[in-house]
Order: C-alpha cells, then structure tokens, then sequence
C-alpha cells in the first residue's frame, strides 16, 4: 500500500503481512519505484509486518543505500518495525521511528522553499495556467533555460490529467536539488495500485493515455504515477543542471 | 501549507488565432497563441483556404507561444493532407520552443523542408509571385497532366507512410528499451538482495558454528 503525501513530498509505504520471497519481491521493486520519484522521504510502516526472524532487514538495509545514492538524497525512515527487525536494526544506521506519525511530522520539516502549486479546474484552459505556472518559477528561480521542457511537461500532464481523471486538479513544480519536479495531482482513484511494479501495466497505461505521456517519458530524467492521499499523482523530473553535483 | 501561488486562479481563455491568405498558388497561414491540447484538436489548418489551385503551403509560426504534441499532430496532419494533395508543406519561423520539440520528436526535416519534388519555398517567394508555371516537374516523358499527378500523389503517399511506418517502429523500439532497462535494474536489485540475504545467512549460520563453507570435523 502506497500513498504519496503531495504537499509534504513523503511517500508512506505499509507493508503488510508474513515476510517471505514474495512479499519480498513485492516490495523492493515499489521502494525503488517510490524513491525514483525524489520524495524527501519514502516511510516505511512496518506495523502490520509478520517477521519473526527480521529478515525483512535487508531489503530495508538496500533500499536505504539506494536512497542515499539518489540526486537528491532521499531519506529511508522504518517505523513501526516488529521487535525482532527492531533489534537487528539496532547498530546499523538505518533510521527508524516508533510511529509513522512520528516519523511524518519530522519528515515535514523544514517546508519546501521552492515549490509552488496551483489549484487547476478540470477545463481545456488549466493547461495554460499550468504552464504559466511554471514558466514563471523557472524564471523566479533563474532557470530560464529549463522553461521550455517545464512548460512542455506540465503541459501534458494537465492535458492527460484533463482528459481522463475528469476531476479538480492541482499543479506543482518543485526545486529539489538538481532535479526540478513536476507533478499533477488529481482525484480519480483510477489506478492499478502496483502500477510501478510491472513493467507490461506500465506499457499498457502508456498506450491508454496516448503520447501525450510518451513525450513526457522521452524528456524526462524520470517520471512516473503514484497513489496519492487522496486520487493520484503523475509525476516528471528533469535534471537542470545535468553533470554538476550538488549534494 | 499555504502560498501566494495556492489560491486559484481565472481560467485564461486559451486561444489560437489563425489567418490565411494566397500568394497565386501559395497558401500562406499566419498562426498565433497557444497550439496545445486545449486549442489544437478542433482546428482545421487547410480547410477553409485550401483550394483546387493550391500548390504549397507556408504555415508561419512565428507568432506561435507554445506548442505540445497535440498542436505538433496537428500540424503534422496537415501536412500529410497536403501530401495526400501533391501539395508541399512547410514550416516556417518556427520559436526556439517549436524547434527543440520537432528535433526531440525527429519531425524537423519533415515540417521544415518542402517536398523533394518542388523548389523550395523560399526561392518561389523570393522571385515574386509563384504562378501555375511552377507545377511539380518530377516526372518525365510523355505523360498526360493527370497521370503525373495521380504518380505524384501515389509518391507523397507511400513517402507520407513510411515516415509514419519508421515513426511508430522508433516508438516500439523505444518502448521495449526502456522496459529492458527497467527490467534491468529490477534484476539487478533483485540479485543484490539475493546476495545480501546468502550472506547473511551464512554469517547467521558461522555465528551457530556451523560454517557452510567449511565443514568440520
């Protein structure tokens, strides 16, 4: 179960039931896939997880590295883990917390500086406010030279959101890093809940909703779809200054 | 959270304006606004001033703000009308914004160079009017002005369906690429688990004293 808290930029994973190869294999794929979108932190509730011997600790232990190679960094945060992972956790450097909802309210702080978002209605114009939207952060940012592809991503993802959620949008453009994030979230439910996890889904939902998100896909550093709190969020990034790290 | 950007804004009507107006046998449309999702779908280019004497046609986009790749299909429709017509079609003064989208979409060439079978464009403009005597003079000998049109018309079909054939293919082809690189890295992530999980379970298995590597007496 994924749900991506739009306004904080915090994915919360639950993972539920027995620890075995299967749920094992379940998982690592839709970290990865949480943590390819930049959040500042994807939580990890392990309060419904069934693992008497903690051996759930290293896929946790490898999505945690993998998060720390990510430009920009994200942080891996596992809460609620039963007592045997608990104990083998202790000494290593993961971070954990007592409760997804302690974890939450730090992972909210600070507040994002550079994000603005815009609540959209579902009309052909709220393409054009997006883009606007956009076009003037780039230029409140100095980033002129990212107008162009930001204008055109947002674009299609409003234009695609507008076409098949049929509900309110909100529109967001956020600076995280080296990476500049675009990201759509509307209301529709309609999603297959893993959507990340499969590869075949993923090209069938490319077709469905048309080139749009093809040249999306093609301009993007990354991008992807994610169950929101509410709805669902489609999201891009786009590497602004390609080559110069900043960590 | 709330910020100075968080408050809804008015709908700004999204708006295209189109004029259009024949130099002899040359279209030539003015485009202006946005060409995007919101305004290109229900617009007809040719339509209304394509006529039976039209031999080219000039889109000009320089008063042309945006354009997404509903507004490129649009003009890519056109222009394969056109072709269906033996007409040529080209673009013209196209802004930064449009050029990059066609040269990451590969359609440059096609939007930006006039048919093989006609002199360019910009020559006929810059000799003055363009008559009737500038018809397409590609295919030789003894043919009647029918004929050489209905063999126009077939070479601008096959040649307008095999950009659309190589078009699809190279997005196939990028299609199962990026599934092969995503299928990649699952792969390798999975095979880095596996590893973590064997080592860990031989280290579980020495702490037990009963290393599998090195059996005891």
């Amino acid at each position: 179960m994924i749900r991506n808290d739009f306004d904080a930029g915090v994915t919360e994973v639950s993972v539920h039931g027995t620890w075995n190869a299967e749920l094992r294999a379940l998982t690592a794929p839709n970290l990865r896939a949480c943590l390819a979108e930049t959040p500042r932190a994807v939580l990890v509730d392990l309060s419904g997880l069934v693992d008497p011997a903690g051996e759930s600790v290293q896929t946790w232990r490898t999505a945690a590295r993998f998060a720390a190679t990510r430009r920009p960094v994200s942080q891996l945060v596992v809460c609620a883990a039963p007592e045997p992972v608990r104990q083998r956790l202790d000494g290593t450097n993961l971070r954990s917390a007592d409760s997804v909802g302690d974890a939450r309210a730090a992972a909210k702080t600070p507040p994002w500086t550079n994000r603005r978002q815009l609540h959209l209605p579902c009309d052909l114009g709220a393409a054009a406010l997006a883009r606007d939207l956009v076009a003037d952060a780039c230029h409140d940012w100095r980033m002129a030279q990212m107008i162009i592809p930001a204008r055109l991503i947002v674009s299609e993802l409003v234009a695609n959101a507008v076409e098949h959620a049929d509900t309110d949008l909100v529109a967001a453009v956020s600076l995280r890093g080296p990476v500049l994030h675009l990201a759509v979230r509307d209301y529709a439910m309609r999603m297959p809940r893993l959507i990340e996890h499969d590869p075949e889904r993923l090209a069938t939902m490319i077709e469905q909703r048309g080139a749009g998100l093809r040249l999306v896909g093609r301009v993007s550093t990354g991008w992807g779809a994610l169950p929101g709190t509410v709805g669902k969020i489609v999201w891009s990034t786009f590497d602004h200054c390609p080559g110069d790290d900043l960590s | 959270m709330t910020r100075a950007g968080d408050r809804p804004r008015e709908p700004r009507p999204a708006a295209i304006t189109l004029s259009a107006h024949h130099q002899d046998s040359t279209l030539v449309i003015d485009l202006a606004g946005d060409l995007a999702a919101d305004t290109a779908p229900g617009l007809d280019l040719l339509s209304a001033a394509l006529t039976r004497a039209t031999r080219h046609v000039v889109v000009d986009t320089s008063g042309v703000d945006f354009v997404d790749g509903a507004g490129l299909r649009t003009l890519l429709r056109a222009r394969h009308v056109c072709a269906g017509h033996g007409i040529d079609f080209v673009l013209r003064h196209p802004g930064p914004h449009l050029q990059w989208l066609m040269d990451i979409t590969g359609t440059t060439e096609l939007l930006l160079l006039p048919g093989p079978a006609d002199p360019p464009a910009d020559e006929q403009r810059s000799g003055g009017p363009a008559g009737s005597r500038s018809r397409p003079t590609g295919a030789a000998g003894p043919h009647t002005a029918e004929e050489r049109e209905r063999l126009l018309d077939e070479r601008e079909h096959t040649a307008a369906d095999r950009e659309f054939l190589a078009d699809e293919r190279e997005k196939l082809l990028d299609e199962r690429e990026h599934r092969v690189t995503a299928h990649q890295e699952w792969e390798d992530i999975r095979e880095d688990l596996a590893n973590q999980r064997e080592q860990d379970l031989e280290q579980r298995e020495r702490r037990l004293g009963r290393d599998p590597r090195d059996p005891g007496p």
